[in-house]
């Protein structure tokens, strides 16, 4: 039984994913200018509560545990308690509860190895780097995307410009809020 | 006042280039339908001078084609500050004071102005303001290999609203975007 990986993402339209909650950026929490409503906020418990496992990258790691530990309601509840797999060389005594540091020294090796023992879904919020990683080994088995309605106009993109072609299946789609595209798509058949 | 509409096939990382080596698997009768009623409105065209050039070097000899003749009797506006004349049948250059001149076009008489493509400057006139429709097909599908984008980065950021969308069952979107009101 393997994992499924589920790359989710905040973006603009122009797709950038940086520093959606607040992180050091241009427009650090730019999504907080938008109202996604209760269907947008239903989505993303729903979305959360799918999950069984975060896979993230070090900067996403360090946002999450320096956020996550003094909240409380159902998204603190799972994201505090759910097992978290940080992509790092650097990373070596996470204080977060229920983390593991995956060693990036071959960050697809690792992914591909915890893919194939994992059972459930492993989610992949934010993660820059290690979502291109991801993207460019296949390894993503589904993306779902919040997209805002801005022309953020810099910023780090979900797809950069050497990404390959790759056919995708949109599973889902629908408006919730004020104008923000709920997205998912899966990987072509 | 007449309205300027802009409309890309684009692809979900954003690429609007060559859409001849990616989009025509997902045409079908929903796209059709939904450029078909973009374009029922207007009966102008507006267009950076790289998309003129190849469209006046190849509709005038292709007048028998399938929307040849739409091609070559509509109205053209092209916007460029190099070009000294416009040759193709019922084209005019748009230079100098560019959003001044657009302005006076769009409160003229008429029906609303179309753009397809012209990626430079649609984003012009988003940053003028003068842009009152961004509609983007998008389609499921990551492109990359370097080409071209709708945005491209170090870009100023622009609040817009969703006005519509759509999605068609071979899960192209249809978004329909304005500006966002102050």
């Amino acid at each position: 039984m393997a994992a499924r990986i589920v790359v989710t993402e905040f973006v603009s339209l122009d797709g950038v994913m940086q520093a959606p909650g607040g992180e050091p950026f241009k427009y650090p929490g730019w999504t907080f200018e938008f109202d996604r409503g209760d269907d947008g906020n239903d989505f993303k418990l729903e979305e959360t509560r799918q999950s069984d496992a975060l896979l993230i990258g070090r900067r996403t790691y360090e946002s999450f545990a320096g956020a996550w530990p003094q909240r409380d309601g159902p998204f603190a509840e799972k994201f505090n308690s759910m097992p978290k797999y940080v992509v790092s060389t650097t990373l070596t005594d996470p204080e977060w509860n229920n983390t593991t540091v995956l060693d990036s020294g071959d960050a697809t090796s690792q992914v591909r190895e915890l893919k194939e023992t994992f059972d459930g879904e492993l989610q992949v919020p934010g993660s820059h780097r290690l979502v291109q990683e991801l993207i460019e080994s296949d390894l993503v088995d589904q993306i779902n995307l919040m997209i805002f309605p801005v022309i953020l106009g810099t910023g780090q993109k979900v797809f950069e410009e050497k990404a390959e072609r790759r056919n995708l299946r949109l599973k889902e789609s629908k408006v919730v809020g004020e104008g923000v595209v709920v997205l998912i798509y899966e990987r072509a058949a | 006042v007449r309205k300027i509409k802009s409309y890309f096939f684009i692809s979900l990382d954003g690429v609007v280039e060559s859409p001849d080596t990616w989009h025509f698997p997902y045409l079908n009768d929903e796209m059709g339908d939904a450029v078909g009623a973009g374009f029922a409105t207007s009966d102008a065209m507006l267009m950076g001078r790289v998309l003129y050039d190849e469209w006046a070097a190849y509709w005038p000899e292709h007048a028998d084609q399938p929307f040849g003749d739409v091609m070559n009797s509509t109205k053209k506006y092209v916007v460029s500050n190099s070009m000294q004349a416009a040759q193709w049948q019922n084209s005019e250059i748009i230079s100098g004071d560019v959003a001044k001149k657009l302005t006076d076009v769009k409160a003229q008489d008429g029906g609303d102005i179309t753009m397809s493509g012209s990626a430079t400057t649609a984003r012009w006139l988003l940053r003028e303001g003068l842009l009152d429709e961004l509609n983007l097909l998008v389609h499921p599908i990551v492109v990359g290999g370097g080409l071209a984008r709708l945005f491209p980065p170090d870009e100023p950021t622009i609040p817009l609203e969703l006005v519509s969308a759509q999605t068609f069952e071979n899960g192209v979107l249809n978004l329909s975007y304005a500006l966002a009101k102050e």
